[in-house]
């Protein structure tokens, strides 16, 4: 079937497309930055440590062969050590991805969630005070940099009405589940820890809220206009001529197609939930990869940056190639070939 | 629906529909005063060249024009004696899950491209007024056999197919099965086949005939072509700009012509017995944001004299069943 | 419901028996009158585009004009005062001042500079190498160029710009310059795959094929033909952008990879307030205010602008 085709078709591109990044990085973290070594060792380094330094990283070979070494070292999962840690990246980057993802798979959610829903009732109730607000909401989130929303948002759960807790994974006093995800939400669910449960959704929430909220709005307007603009179809004029009630065309007729460019888009907005982690990690406190990340890049550790943009950039392409599919799914023009 | 109908029962009357877009910087003045009658088991045809108003005449009777584009200044259309321009939604519902059934002009814009034929199909069946009430079975055995209606082979591999699947002559005969899917007094056929290549579109054409004829409908048959028209029409109410120009028995209009623009239509028909194209209509359809203030056809009108340009003819009485709107016949 | 609307047709009648003077235009001047006006009527239909339009205009003359109309233009380098630092907002200080005693709003009004600064250079840079890009491959689809530049702005789009821009900042030397080049180096491929899109449809439409089989050259077919028709597109896009840019120019000011101190940069103002949150809570929302505004200012106009250029003439809303 034609499907399968496409969906190898993907899988492959995105191989071509991680090896492009890889490179990129590689140019990012060797090139540009002048001596590697003395970045790494700081300029206090004896001309005898750095050359050492550049011979165990093989700083004194030529470029691609560097490349070469350090792509091998990639793809057994070494990325080096970290300077700032002086751990290897990759133990570090399995340390803190969790933290990471049990923000950004609940952001997600939000994001997919609200923005449908807030985007049907937009367009069903065209040119109401529910639409503007919506739409008023939606220009605030394109404008709103992440960090003002955060900070806005630590101001208001912090200080002002402090109902959810803001800072950290777990309030004082809370022990930390038994790690078998590294999510605590889910490790705590795993081991029945209901009360751990609650309160490591409840620290999840306002992160959660900070990173999806502008994109929520984003698609929300997205959604709604797909609505309005196929509302004009003929397909559902027919519909709506041969009697079939209006409640069934809006959320079956006119909702499937209206979904095709918002879904595509949310891909998008998913992967950038994540770069938007970087700073709204910092600013709440939480100790995730992108936390980790944003401190090497302060820190200039090469190698932790490195590390930490291709895991990113995996998981971007991996979730592009899941958004694809379910556009595939959605969309059989796509499914089954141009038809004719 | 109705048994002791007579013959000359009037199913459908429209009188003087006027309908206005709502454009930049006005109202365009698309219907100027339409008058349109369909009597029972009759097959009327629309005949105009595009542009004309008259796909926005037939919409505006199931009213499926989208609410916020247009307005309706003046006129009524009576459904077997009841204004549906007056009616609540629902009621307009029933006639249209019951009443009236309407071919679209654009066989794969009135397909959603993301539903089955069968999933669209089986919604359609649902909520008309034989469907109802049945179960799942039933309804899927209307649906396969109104596919096999308008002559498609195996209807059940066809239930399961997207529109993008099919050619552009089988998504008319699917829309054409949607129409006739169910027992309707009035089909409006909004040019079907059109799209087509010319052989499918007679094919398309006997087809809907057929079925029309077998069920005893009444039809209204738009098309921009008079061959088509001559071929299955009773009568032809011919538009122009916004008015029926000339209405007669479909015999009448071709053997005494009256109006000039249907005049002109004819010429414009090239025939194969020689003779070749001939001189047609100058010109195009008016702006309808300023349209001329006497008769629309005047700017185009071998004949316009001052008093068309100045005074706009009504569509008046000239002879059996023959109305024609033009101040000199 | 009835589709009888009385009220509005009364109102639609009065407005069309008042407009009947109005004639179509035939001469040429008056042509291009009415296709200006037209465009602001599509331009305006939206009143948020004429307050975008207007906020933008402001930000602007504020940033050329920053030494004139500022109450302490040396406010905006390194000045110190401590008997008035962290002033809440009065009339001698409107939005207040920070923990050096430098009046906010002078700082805000001069920090327009390095954003407009930072949004022109860049898109003046990616766009013409991105569309230059985007055209060329798109014409060629199929060949070599066609597939190397694509994979290579593939792997750009893989990761979002915020990300990569914050990596190439990092690594360079943080000042203003390098940021540019930082979003520059992410920008370019958002616009390659925009016309690279409409540059493979073109090419199969009539008028190129015309233009190639009456013997025009690669460069009049590329530069005269395909590119004018992708002009609107790339210019709406733009609109829109210079928005985005002033975000993520802000974004790597907020994490000190932007403008450098004591030079004002709006990022960094929030950053340096927020340590001062909540009591001196000026000091971080009047720069974050002043962030959303520039930002939407430029949105809404971005979003007016490409009203003003697409086709068709607005039936609808």
């Amino acid at each position: 079937m034609n499907f399968k085709r496409f969906i190898l078709h993907r899988l492959l591109l995105s191989i071509i497309v991680i090896f492009g990044l890889s490179i990129v990085i590689f140019c990012i973290a060797r090139i540009i930055p002048g001596d590697p070594a003395r970045m790494a060792l700081g300029a206090t380094a004896t001309d005898y440590a750095l050359e050492n330094f550049r011979e165990e990283n093989h700083l004194n070979e030529v470029l691609p062969v560097q490349y070469v070494y350090w792509i091998g070292g990639v793809l057994r999962g070494d990325f080096g050590i970290s300077t700032m840690t002086s751990r290897p990246v990759s133990g570090d980057i399995m340390e803190f991805l969790p933290a990471t993802l049990e923000v950004v798979v609940l952001a997600a959610l939000f994001l997919v969630v609200g923005s449908i829903f807030l985007g049907t009732l937009a367009a069903k109730h065209r040119d109401s005070v529910l639409d503007g607000l919506i739409r008023v909401f939606s220009y605030a989130g394109v404008a709103m940099p992440g960090f003002v929303l955060a900070i806005l948002l630590m101001l208001l759960f912090g200080y002002v009405w402090p109902v959810i807790p803001v800072l950290g994974r777990l309030s004082h006093g809370i022990t930390s589940p038994p790690s078998i995800t590294g999510m605590y939400t889910v490790d705590s669910l795993l081991s029945g820890d209901f009360k751990t449960f609650w309160n490591a959704f409840l620290h999840t929430l306002v992160p959660a809220l900070a990173l999806c909220a502008g994109g929520m709005f984003q698609e929300a307007r997205l959604v709604r206009n797909a609505m309005t603009e196929n509302m004009g179809r003929d397909y559902l004029a027919a519909m709506k001529g041969y009697g079939v009630p209006n409640r069934l065309i809006m959320n079956k007729y006119l909702l499937k197609p209206s979904l095709i460019p918002a879904v595509s888009c949310m891909g998008m907005d998913i992967a950038s939930l994540m770069s938007n982690a970087f700073l709204i990690e910092v600013i709440f406190g939480w100790p995730g990869i992108s936390k980790y990340g944003m401190n090497g890049m302060l820190a200039k550790d090469l190698n932790a940056i490195s590390g930490v943009i291709m895991v990113f950039g995996i998981l971007f392409v991996g979730i592009n190639i899941l958004v694809d599919i379910i556009v595939a799914y959605l969309d059989p023009r796509i499914r089954l070939g141009g038809g004719k | 629906m109705n048994k002791i109908a007579t013959a000359e029962e009037t199913i459908l009357e429209i009188k003087d529909l006027k309908l206005w877009y709502k454009v930049y910087k006005g109202y365009s003045k698309v219907l100027d005063g339409v008058n349109l009658t369909v009597r029972k088991g009759e097959k009327v045809g629309i005949v105009g060249e595009a542009g004309c108003g008259k796909t926005t005449t037939v919409k505006s009777i199931l009213g499926i024009i989208p609410e916020k584009q247009y307005l309706i200044p003046g006129g009524e259309i009576f459904y077997k004696g009841k204004d549906v321009l007056t009616m609540s939604e629902k009621q307009i519902n029933e006639i249209r899950s019951g009443e009236i059934s309407m071919i679209y002009q654009e066989p794969s814009a009135a397909l959603n491209p993301v539903f089955t034929i069968g999933q669209q199909m089986m919604d359609v069946v649902r909520f008309s007024a034989q469907g109802k009430g049945k179960d799942k079975k039933e309804r899927k055995k209307m649906v396969l056999q109104a596919i096999q209606d308008v002559f498609i082979p195996d209807p059940e591999r066809i239930f399961h197919f997207y529109p993008n699947q099919l050619s552009g002559g089988m998504k008319q005969r699917i829309c054409i099965a949607m129409a006739i899917m169910t027992q309707r007094d009035l089909m409006i056929a909004d040019e079907p086949g059109t799209a087509l290549d010319v052989t499918i579109q007679d094919q398309v054409h006997k087809t809907l005939n057929s079925l029309v004829e077998k069920r005893n409908m009444s039809l209204i048959m738009i098309t921009h072509s008079l061959g088509v028209a001559r071929e299955l029409t009773d009568s032809i109410n011919v538009m122009y700009a916004g008015n029926v120009v000339e209405s007669a028995i479909t015999s009448e209009v071709f053997k005494h012509t009256l109006h000039p623009y249907t005049k002109g239509l004819m010429e414009a028909v090239p025939r194969l017995a020689g003779g070749g194209i001939q001189s047609g209509i100058y010109g195009s359809i008016p702006d309808y944001l300023y349209p001329p203030r006497g008769c629309r056809f005047a700017p185009r009108c071998p004949r316009a004299t001052k008093e068309c340009t100045e005074k706009k003819p009504e569509l008046i009485d000239v002879g059996d069943r023959h109305k024609a709107a033009c101040f000199h016949i | 419901m009835n589709r009888r609307k009385e009220a509005e047709i009364k109102k639609a009648l009065a407005y069309e028996a008042k407009r009947k003077e109005e004639r179509p235009v035939t001469s040429e001047k008056e042509k291009q009158i009415e296709n200006m006006k037209k465009a602001w009527h599509k331009f305006s239909r939206n009143k948020l585009s004429v307050v975008g339009l207007i906020i933008v205009c402001l930000i602007v003359l504020g940033a050329v004009f920053a030494g004139y109309i500022t109450p302490y233009p040396e406010h905006a380098s390194a000045y110190v005062d401590f008997a008035n630092s962290s002033k809440a907002p009065s009339s001698r200080f409107l939005l207040g001042t920070d923990n050096m005693g430098r009046d906010i709003l002078t700082r805000i009004v001069f920090s327009f500079r390095g954003a407009l600064y930072m949004a022109v250079i860049v898109l003046l840079i990616a766009v013409p190498s991105g569309v230059f890009l985007g055209i060329l491959a798109g014409y060629l689809k199929g060949s070599v160029l066609d597939t190397i530049v694509m994979r290579i702005t593939d792997v750009f789009l893989s990761v979002p710009a915020l990300l990569l821009a914050l990596a190439v900042a990092s690594v360079l030397k943080p000042n203003l310059t390098n940021a540019m080049i930082a979003v520059t180096v992410m920008w370019w491929p958002w616009y390659t795959r925009l016309v690279y899109g409409m540059a493979t449809s073109y090419r199969n439409e009539n008028f190129v094929i015309s233009a190639d089989l009456i013997g025009a050259g690669k460069f009049h077919i590329i530069f005269r033909e395909i590119l004018p028709n992708c002009l609107s597109a790339i210019f709406t896009k733009m609109a829109l952008d210079v928005g985005w840019v002033i975000l993520i120019g802000a974004t790597l000011s907020y994490v000190g990879l932007g403008e450098q101190p004591p030079t004002p940069s709006l990022g960094q103002m929030v950053s340096d307030g927020s340590r001062y949150m909540p009591d001196a809570w000026w000091m971080t929302v009047f720069p974050s205010i002043a962030i959303i505004i520039i930002i939407l200012g430029f949105n809404f106009m971005g979003d007016g602008i490409g009203d003003m250029l697409s086709k068709g003439d607005g039936k609808d809303e």
